[in-house]
């Protein structure tokens, strides 16, 4: 295994940003399939930064089992959209810069559509449905566990114009800065629907798409409203859900299974530790 | 422009280390070349990155800047635990990178470069495994074989003992000629007639004149820069004027 920490000169972002790279290698280097390593660009939630998987999923494992190097970016709390204000183009940045620049700098990456995926959690899950969808010449497959939308930016807003700032210590102003005017936001391209109808139009191919959510997390209804209007639009989704509500551990059930789901079980290799034996009680 | 922090298992040390690496991301056309630096006894892999302007001289010359952790190793094979530190340094992890990032493997586009027991690291790295480095900078080296039956327990220039000595190289009146001495290595590679590497040699006193005086009768005439190589600052100055004399300004396309 190897672990890449990377600061790097953005174009996207005009400055140096950091972002961890796991590479399933060691000095006597690693099988990564003719084409190169899969790549996962795996992006964090709100108030989480690139070192989030790293210390709450077990990510070196996965990177490991499934033979897949993953790349985790720092999206700050911009939900991975580009925006109108400062310039800051935070969706190119994951959707096209990111891809390119760790392409260059390893080429033992796989540039194939299929071998290339982009998932996340929470508002990593947005950033992943969001640019899956408008790059999806990249991005062959996208995970997506427990995405907010629309309707619950809409909710969040006003809930922050009423009190001054939400239950998440948001005010509205953060709103506006990141999704536009909150009322044109489900005709605008922060809208995933939105996306998914253009590129219908356009005839494009969509990646494929696994979408999952805890059964305990109110995102949960906003998911399942979305899989059933994807659906209506002749996309294919594949839906799971799971027990527990917002939270990493699920995250990682989905991460697993979207995986397993893609390529299979990853061999198991038994510990050099095994012994056959019971437990006693002392 | 990426800077690069990275850990790795090694299979050679049977642990995880780190290094660091510099790579000019906007110059990679094809395959970079690549410096690997050496730090000093005490240091660490982090030392050059804030002791001199490693990205413009990574920028300046379109190379990749590798900087490997020697953890007081002396850039040599420990005796006592079996860690072989100068085939970690000088092959496994230049490898494990090659086989990573973008980096010319030509013997011609890597230079190996160092300051005090980094520069001595670099001949007995750079001489043994010549045939991956074509060139060597060494500032100020500590070349202390010969000197090591005479040390005591008082700290050396280089801040060591004779404990300290004796940790690393075993008995101290054989290193002088053996594996770890950079003559040995020379000698290996006339008797097969193998190409040597280039070589600058700065500053160092007697003891690298000596060093120089050896190496020139056995028909391997290193460059000489007199005076004294006082910082990191200095050093890389050094290797900046090194890498320009040898035309790496150029692509390595070109």
């Amino acid at each position: 295994m190897a672990w890449l920490q990377i600061m790097f000169q953005s174009q996207c972002l005009r400055r140096e940003v950091p972002l961890n790279i796991l590479i399933p290698a060691d000095s006597e280097g690693a099988a990564p399939g003719l084409d190169g390593f899969r790549t996962l660009y795996l992006l964090h939630g709100y108030g989480g930064d690139q070192t989030s998987y790293l210390l709450e999923c077990p990510i070196k494992q996965i990177s490991e089992e499934f033979g897949i190097a993953v790349v985790l970016p720092a999206g700050e709390n911009d939900f991975y959209l580009d925006r109108e204000e400062d310039g800051a183009r935070c969706g190119e940045y994951v959707g096209r810069e990111l891809v390119e620049f760790t392409r260059t700098l390893l080429p033992c990456l796989s540039r194939r559509r299929e071998d290339t995926l982009i998932g996340g959690f929470s508002m990593g899950a947005y950033g992943s449905l969001i640019n899956g969808l408008r790059y999806a010449r990249t991005f062959g497959h996208v995970i997506v566990n427990s995405t907010s939308l629309c309707g619950f930016f809409q909710e969040s807003a006003r809930e922050a114009e009423q009190n001054g700032v939400n239950r998440f210590h948001i005010n509205k102003g953060f709103y506006e800065l990141v999704f536009g005017p909150l009322e044109a936001v489900e005709e605008s391209d922060r809208n995933p629907l939105t996306l998914v109808r253009n590129m219908q139009k356009r005839g494009e191919e969509f990646p494929d798409l696994f979408l999952s959510a805890g059964y305990n997390d109110e995102l949960c209804f906003a998911m399942r409203d979305l899989v059933q209007e994807l659906r209506a639009c002749g996309v294919q989704v594949t839906y799971r859900e799971y027990p527990g509500t917002h939270e990493t551990s699920v995250c990682n059930h989905s991460l697993r299974e979207g995986l397993i789901r893609l390529f299979g079980d990853p061999p198991k290799e038994k510990s050099m530790f095994w012994v056959d034996n019971e437990p006693v009680k002392l | 422009m990426a800077l690069i922090q990275a850990n790795f298992y090694s299979v050679l040390l049977k642990r995880t280390v780190m290094f660091n690496l510099v790579l000019p991301v906007e110059q990679c056309g094809g395959p970079l070349r690549l410096v690997i630096l050496l730090h000093d006894y005490g240091e660490s892999c982090g030392s050059f990155l804030s002791g001199g302007d490693i990205r413009s001289l990574a920028e300046a010359h379109g190379a990749a800047v590798l900087m490997p952790n020697d953890e007081n190793h002396f850039y040599v094979d420990a005796v006592r635990r079996g860690d072989p530190f100068s085939r970690h340094i000088g092959k496994e992890v230049p490898d494990f990178c090659r086989s990573l990032f973008p980096l010319s493997s030509r013997r011609e586009d890597t230079v190996i470069a160092g300051l005090r027991v980094g520069g001595y690291g670099a001949l007995r790295i750079g001489m043994e495994y010549a045939a991956s480095i074509g060139h060597i900078v060494a500032a100020d080296p500590a070349l202390v074989l010969e000197e090591l039956p005479q040390k005591t327990a008082k700290r050396d220039r280089y801040g060591l003992t004779r404990r300290d000595y004796a940790a690393i190289f075993g008995r101290l009146e054989s290193a002088s000629g053996g594996r770890n001495d950079p003559l040995y290595h020379a000698a290996r590679i006339l008797e097969q007639q193998r190409p040597a590497p280039g070589i600058l040699l700065a500053g160092g006193g007697d003891s690298c004149g000596a060093f120089a005086a050896k190496l020139a009768q056995m028909g391997i005439r290193p460059r000489r820069e007199a005076g004294t190589v006082r910082s990191r600052q200095d050093f890389l100055l050094l290797l900046d004027r090194e890498l320009a004399r040898l035309g790496w300004k150029l692509p390595v396309s070109s």
